[in-house]
């Protein structure tokens, strides 16, 4: 159904933006040689703009629409508050020499070269700028002007008027600890396998003198050359594997890093004795390589990870919320708007009582109370509820929730820690220390096999001491480096780290480290469908006529009356989607009558009213607007198949129902069967109690559906279908997800939802694309299969060295080659899965 | 085979200046984006700095 509507909406989309074009707008540009629609002001203003400083080619090179509309330049500057934070607050601009300023900002918006080639233009040819340099991971741009010669500000329009917009980059400090962690990791990687390039070329002399003649003095330098290009790699790039093994011994539960640093630690020691003995074998080359290897398997395993956790950390303290304070009250603590003045600040420095202002389309930072203003808010943060909550003076809101139609004037009551906001992110906190079960198992596994390898060589030590006392650390070392956990190591964190790679370029970004793990083995797909399925947005599902009049009809006259409107509730009648897969049909923009309203009014939580054709006309909530009639009677309200029922009417009565329901998104159908063609379950678990929940779950082919459950109860449905011994996925969106999230074995989040329940995702869907779902389970099979060859290999080939080892018929040069190889076999076996995601 | 005893050291000299130049090179934030810096060499016509200065010039 879904598919077959689409083609019903023939409207191209935004040039710029990609977003529907509202009905009767006729924004255009010309670019590309071409006349291109465009879908707002802000759009068309960012285009032409493009055009003008002939950046137009981004168009054509750009992988994606921002599908973020454009907003004109004024309107930016007016909500980068940042800028007008003052001392100590604006620490995010720092003065660089003289009159040089530089400062660090994170742009919305950027998403491949080709936006960043359009912003170090475009900042380029600002006068005062003389550095502007994008770093397209971390989407910052780092930009020094001159600050005799122009302000933030210049920086910050010009950004908007190509179309970006920007805030302050003030990395938190997880994140600052994780760059420099990550740059000793590059160190300490580079300098390994520079060393042991060098030291392999002397090792391969060395191995091929020993069967040719080499004259002794050579030999014996060469191998000095070793002990000292060896040395640096054992210091610097190999100290972690110490620390860690001399912690976990410290700790009485070895993990691999104790046989590592035993079998680098022990083969550098001996070879060195061997070098100033001048007898002997040396492994300095084994040394170098088995570093390297295990320090590339754990960079690029920790690189995907990091990147992952600076991006939530960025998302959650980068941006420190900023409320505008209200100062200058009088005596009688009311505030004269003509001596009361705003003031921008940090939202943490509010106190109880503070008066704040918040603007419409702003996020309401703390709890508080309406002082004055009324209109709606948005809750579907705090509650997953899409539908906005009327507020007037003296009604609580809460933080998170965001303000959607009006000036509101509000006392705070709770601030930070003691707000909703605060609490349910406690309540995350609590959930997420439940969870690492996996890690856990995967910690014990791996002490064992530690303890067995550890046990084994002393056993062996003991028995050769008896034996044969000289050869004693030869055969130990043999079984030491053998035995070692290198390719097991590898096996698991190379081939996450290949298919992370893989899952990124189709939208799905890992940040738990046992996801990827865990999603190979889920046996039921949960969807909240708040926002998950559905758009989000409100859309007319149905039309039920009152009286003799054609439905276009009665639909232009809503749709004249709300045009003006930017109720949440208007863009169901404004945008040219309505009608879509909802069986009333959707007619084309031309064929709707035109009305003209006159003396057009608003009631918050009411609706709007006006005269059309010399009749007044209310479109709204139903007791509200049969109240236009001059008899009125009680309505009849239809059944309650959508979710919400808005009336029109004139003076003679009602005319026409407009059924509002939420959007299904248009790749629901299909993610859901390739979901399901996967041998997958997937359920419904919605909070909304309405009967929507039931029209989407059929509409999808009939999926099991739960409605009206709690956030509790939706953790104690998970954990009831877990105790069924299931494996279970859930995708969310809503911060009231975050305890569900936390307690699914997997838990995806979409990127268009809120900050929080990103952070206690172990996944997010960064394009907003449910069809990477099923995509990402398959490759989650294919990897899980990928390591389990990688073990299979790992373990069976060091079983299969090990009686060899322990009976002394392996030298510890060919267990250091053999366990080379086996480590580069398997390493190499995980990179199949990146070749597969290109070819994909 | 004793020209070994130069050329090896004269290696190790230049392991010396690779590791100096690579850990130069991770202090400068030269691996911090390796996918935009290889496009940056396609972006072709005009420099922001002489556009600027050209305009300068158009201005005065």
């Amino acid at each position: 159904m879904a598919m077959a509507a689409e083609t019903l909406v023939s409207v191209e989309p935004c040039f710029h933006c990609g977003l529907d074009v509202p009905a009767g707008s006729d924004f255009a540009v010309e670019l590309l040689g071409a006349e291109r629609p465009m879908c707002c002001v802000g759009c068309q203003a960012v285009a032409e703009m493009l055009r003008d400083e002939g950046l137009e080619r981004w168009y054509l090179e750009r992988e994606a629409p921002s599908g973020v509309p454009a907003q004109v330049v004024p309107d930016v500057l007016d909500e980068a508050a940042f800028l007008r934070l003052e001392g100590e607050d604006r620490r995010f601009e720092t003065r660089v020499d003289g009159d040089r300023v530089e400062v660090a900002l994170l742009v919305e918006g950027m998403t491949c070269p080709a936006c960043a080639w359009v912003i170090e233009r475009a900042l380029g040819t600002l006068p005062a700028v003389e550095e502007a340099r994008v770093n397209l991971i971390a989407r910052r741009v780092r930009v020094v002007w001159r600050a005799g010669e122009g302000a933030l500000d210049d920086v910050v329009a010009r950004l908007a008027a190509v179309g970006f917009r920007a805030r302050p980059d003030a990395p938190g400090e997880a994140t600052a600890l994780h760059e420099r962690e990550r740059r000793a990791a590059l160190v300490r990687l580079g300098i390994a396998g520079l060393a042991t390039m060098n030291v392999m070329t002397y090792a391969v002399a060395l191995y091929l003198g020993a069967v040719d003649e080499m004259p002794a003095g050579i030999g014996r330098f060469l191998r000095w050359m070793c002990w000292l290009v060896a040395t640096p790699v054992v210091l610097v790039s190999a100290r972690p594997h110490f620390e860690r093994a001399w912690r976990d011994l410290r700790a009485g539960r070895p993990g691999m890093d104790v046989p590592i640093a035993l079998a680098i630690g022990g083969a550098y020691v001996a070879s060195a004795v061997a070098v100033v003995r001048g007898v002997g074998e040396v492994y300095f080359e084994s040394v170098c390589m088995f570093t390297f290897f295990i320090g590339l398997g754990r960079y690029l395993e920790h690189g995907v990870r990091q990147r992952a956790d600076a991006l939530a950390d960025r998302l959650v303290d980068g941006a420190p919320a900023l409320a505008r304070r209200l100062v200058g009250a009088t005596p009688e603590g009311s505030f004269d708007p003509a001596s009361a003045r705003e003031e921008v600040i940090p939202a943490n420095r509010l106190a109880v009582g503070d008066r704040i202002l918040i603007r419409p389309g702003e996020s309401i930072p703390v709890d508080g109370v309406v002082r004055s203003g009324s209109g709606a808010v948005e809750e579907a943060v705090l509650s997953g509820e899409p539908w906005p909550r009327d507020v007037a003076c003296g009604d609580e809101v809460r933080a998170g929730s965001v303000n959607a139609d009006a000036l509101l004037e509000i006392e705070v009551t709770r601030v930070a820690e003691d707000s909703t906001l605060g609490v349910l992110h406690r309540l995350i906190d609590r959930a997420q220390s439940e969870k690492p079960a996996i890690a856990r198992r995967a910690d014990r596994l791996g002490a064992v096999f530690v303890s067995g390898v550890l046990a084994i060589a002393g056993a062996t030590a003991i028995a050769w001491a008896w034996l044969d006392p000289s050869r004693v650390f030869d055969v130990t070392l043999a079984v030491l480096v053998a035995t070692c956990p290198c390719a097991l190591g590898l096996a698991t964190p190379t081939a996450l780290a290949a298919a992370s790679e893989g899952l990124a370029r189709i939208g799905f970004v890992l940040t738990g480290g046992s996801a990827l793990e865990s999603l190979a083995r889920i046996d039921r797909v949960v969807f909240d469908k708040t926002g998950s399925l559905t758009e989000g947005r409100p859309r007319i599902e149905t039309l039920e006529l009152a009286r003799d009049v054609s439905a276009e009809d009665a639909r232009a006259r809503a749709r004249a009356l709300e045009a003006a409107s930017d109720h949440v509730l208007a863009r169901a009648f404004t945008s040219t989607d309505e009608g879509r897969d909802s069986g009333v049909g959707a007619p084309t923009l031309t064929e709707l009558p035109a009305h003209l309203v006159g003396d057009r009014s608003s009631v918050a939580g009411a609706g709007v009213e006006g005269t059309i054709d010399g009749v007044r006309h209310r479109l709204g909530r139903p007791d509200w607007a049969i109240a236009v009639v001059s008899e009125p009677k009680p309505a009849r309200v239809p059944e309650a198949t959508a979710h919400t029922w808005i009336l029109l009417a004139d003076e003679e009565g009602p005319i026409a129902w407009f059924g509002l329901g939420d959007a299904l998104r248009r790749e629901a159908g299909p993610s859901v069967s390739a979901l399901a063609a996967e041998g997958l379950d997937v359920e419904i678990l919605t909070g909304d109690p309405s009967r929507a929940g039931e029209r989407i779950a059929s509409a999808l082919g009939g999926l099991a559906l739960t409605s009206g459950v709690t956030p509790e109860g939706k953790v104690d449905h998970l954990r009831a279908l877990q105790e069924r011994g299931e494996c279970v996925a859930f995708v969310g969106d809503g911060l009231n997800d975050g305890p569900v999230l936390r307690a699914a074995d997997v838990s995806v989040a979409m990127a268009g939802g809120c900050d929080l329940s990103l952070l206690s995702a172990d996944a997010l869907l960064v394009r907003d694309d449910l069809s990477a779902m099923p995509r990402a389970v398959r490759w989650a099979r294919r990897t899980r299969r990928v390591i389990t060859q990688n073990f299979v290999w790992a373990i069976g080939y060091n079983l299969l060295v090990l009686p060899l080892a322990v009976t002394g018929h392996l030298p510890p040069w060919l267990a250091a080659a053999g366990m080379s190889a086996s480590s580069l076999l398997v390493a190499l076996n995980a990179t199949r899965l990146r070749r597969e995601a290109v070819a994909a | 085979m004793t020209i070994l005893l130069v050329l090896i050291p004269i290696g190790c000299l230049l392991l010396a200046v690779a590791i100096a130049a690579f850990l130069w090179a991770v202090r400068n934030d030269q691996f911090e984006d390796l996918e935009l810096e290889g496009r940056r060499i396609l972006w072709d016509d005009d420099v922001p700095g002489e556009r600027k200065a050209e305009e300068r010039r158009d201005a005065s």
